[in-house]
């Protein structure tokens, strides 16, 4: 655990507990983790180990069984639905492993998406869209629907609707678990840019090997327990 | 606008749930059209039937003979003075069509050895005949309109009456009645027709006759009311007015006033209608709201992506409402425009429907789309729609956001 006075995530003893039936399950024990702005930070695990379910709670899509977490200097479990939903809108940007792009939007709608919400007009958001499509190299597929693109172009449109609005943080659960080796590689090369290019911290669950060496740093989690 | 499109390119994305949702509420909108249809057209017939079948839009008599008894015959008649004052205001009122005089009279009617209880309408057939191509219906014979002025002894009278009294036209018969200084009076007539109403109770007793035979029987210049008949009915109100003014001593009466029925039929049918029109509602707004629970499980990844990513649930609502509004919008229009040719074939087919209770005669079967209603109508199926809607996207803020990510 490292610890900073510029931290963006704080967590301390973390826990979550979730009931399969009758069957009480440990997802997190006592996770303590602090995040820094900037960070490209993997966590790794293998399966079941706890990784999505820490993203998660940083994410404020769930809440922590006991513990606390403390999101750019709120505590999140003081907060109401409406403030956390208001924190992850202006804050916070997801990517998810199956894209979940919205079909019936194209790419640059989709991008859009991000931009609803915050003080802009049409055109403010249109143009930062299609900038955003740009920088992830689909400016060309902007009007293209996501049934029209390749598994890599949908998750480069999921980066750029993760990016968008410039958060400070990004969740991105096993980017490249749906992706060839060629297109994994390409989104890891775009994260990594981005990441240096907006000063955004990315914090990505995987157990990809190619992406973990391209991270800044390694949090290992094992059976809910963070080993380092 | 981004909810606007949403909710417009998942309207148009439509599965085979939303086109069988669709086709429910495009039924339920032909049925309660249908319905509607079928309800003004009965209103419509009876409102007509009521005052070309004899009723008029106004009556003017003494209110002692709307209201009273008469102890003797025509008591409560009007004078000739008053009457050639009304037939002279009638003539110069622009709004005033018709003025009809009538004599309601009873008395006995005799054939050979048969003697039966007549009630009489004694009226100037020629001006009833212009505000009823059917009044007196005339089975056999002729009716009192084709009579020269000279033919001044003839009558119509019932087919029960003609069937009791063994009758038929042509025959001669000889009418008894209370005169109006009290004495008996009677006078011979021959059939001219045989008339049938369709009510076999009021066949057994009709009776019609020149307005001269029934003066001269019953030994008056006097009769019993005035029928109007007006160029619009919305004229009603001014010349009902009019009347009242110039006639004190008289009360005027419009049609709905004197034919009780009509109101009574109105909120009768009203109140069954709108008994269908909520079960109708029923099966539509827990169809539509179904399929929109439905939508918003087949979404919920969707749903569960957009709220992920701190987008305002008041906006995803309004998409929903939106696509929901949009499916009644267009139902609606199908339901009508579906309405309008089905009403048209009903009408083209001449449908011939059983005599109601009471009557002899079946009637054809009309249906009258009214647009008024069936906007009214329209925009009631819109608003179940989203409130069915509204509803169920009560169903948003109870998602888990970490299992619908993941679908």
């Amino acid at each position: 655990m490292s610890s900073s006075s510029q931290a963006i995530v704080v967590c301390r003893q973390v826990s979550k507990r979730y009931r399969k039936g009758e069957i009480p399950v440990d997802a997190l024990k006592r996770v303590d983790l602090t995040l820094n702005p900037g960070q490209l930070i993997a966590a790794s695990g293998p399966s079941g180990s706890g990784k999505s379910t820490l993203l998660n709670l940083i994410g404020l899509l769930d809440q922590p069984s006991t513990g606390t977490i403390e999101l750019f200097g709120q505590r999140s479990e003081v907060l109401k639905r409406k403030e956390r939903q208001a924190l992850r809108r202006k804050y916070l940007g997801f990517i998810f492993q199956n894209f979940n792009l919205l079909p019936v939007l194209n790419a640059v709608e989709n991008v859009e998406l991000s931009l609803y919400g915050h003080p802009l007009s049409k055109d403010q958001i249109r143009n930062q869209a299609l900038a955003m499509l740009q920088q992830v190299g689909l400016l060309n597929r902007a009007y293209h629907y996501p049934k029209e693109l390749s598994g890599g172009q949908q998750q480069r449109v999921g980066i750029a609707r993760a990016l968008v609005h410039k958060p400070k943080l990004v969740m991105a659960d096993e980017p490249t678990a749906n992706l060839d080796t060629g297109s994994a590689t390409e989104i890891i090369s775009l994260m990594r840019n981005l990441s240096h290019e907006i000063g955004t911290t990315f914090l990505v669950s995987t157990h990809d090997p190619r992406l973990i060496k391209n991270m800044d740093r390694e949090v290992t989690l094992t059976d809910g327990v963070l080993l380092s | 606008m981004i909810w606007l499109t949403l909710a417009w390119r998942n309207f148009i994305r439509n599965t085979r749930k939303s086109y069988f949702t669709l086709l429910i509420i495009v039924v339920g909108t032909v049925a309660c059209a249908i319905g509607l249809a079928y309800i003004s057209a009965t209103f419509m017939l009876v409102k007509e039937g009521t005052i070309r079948g004899g009723v008029g839009h106004l009556q003017i008599a003494s209110s002692d003979w709307f209201d009273g008894h008469e102890e003797s015959t025509l008591e409560h008649g009007l004078a000739p003075e008053l009457t050639r004052r009304i037939e002279k205001f009638s003539d110069e009122h622009p709004d005033i069509k018709l003025a009809m005089p009538r004599i309601r009279f009873q008395g006995l009617i005799s054939h050979g050895d048969t003697s039966l209880v007549f009630i009489g309408d004694a009226v100037k057939a020629k001006l009833e005949r212009q505000l009823s191509q059917s009044f007196v219906s005339t089975v056999e014979g002729q009716g009192l309109e084709y009579l020269t002025p000279e033919q001044v002894y003839y009558v119509v009278i019932g087919s029960e009456l003609a069937r009791l009294l063994g009758v038929s036209p042509g025959d001669d018969i000889t009418l008894m009645a209370v005169t109006v200084h009290g004495g008996i009076n009677a006078v011979d007539a021959t059939v001219s027709g045989i008339s049938s109403s369709g009510n076999p109770d009021i066949d057994k007793m009709q009776l019609y006759a020149p307005l001269e035979l029934a003066q001269s029987l019953l030994l008056t210049n006097k009769v019993s009311k005035f029928v109007l008949f007006l160029q619009e009915p919305h004229a009603i109100p001014d010349v009902q007015a009019a009347l009242t003014a110039d006639f004190p001593q008289l009360a005027v009466r419009t049609w709905q006033q004197l034919s009780p029925f009509y109101e009574q039929m109105v909120a009768l049918y009203s109140r069954q209608f709108i008994v269908f029109g909520i079960i109708i509602g029923m099966v539509v707004a827990l169809t539509t709201g179904n399929a929109m629970l439905m939508n918003l499980f087949d979404r919920k990844q969707e749903l569960a992506t957009m709220s992920s990513m701190g987008l305002p649930e008041a906006g995803i609502r309004i998409s929903y409402l939106f696509e929901s509004a949009l499916l009644g919008i267009s139902a609606g229009a199908i339901g009508l425009v579906l309405s309008v040719a089905v009403c048209e074939l009903i009408n083209l087919a001449s449908i011939t429907m059983p005599p109601p209770p009471g009557r002899s005669e079946g009637y054809t079967l009309m249906v009258l789309f009214d647009v008024g209603p069936s906007l009214l109508l329209w925009a009631g199926v819109i608003l179940l729609c989203v409130i069915a809607a509204a509803f169920a996207t009560n169903r948003i803020n109870k998602l888990q956001l970490v299992e619908a990510i993941n679908g």
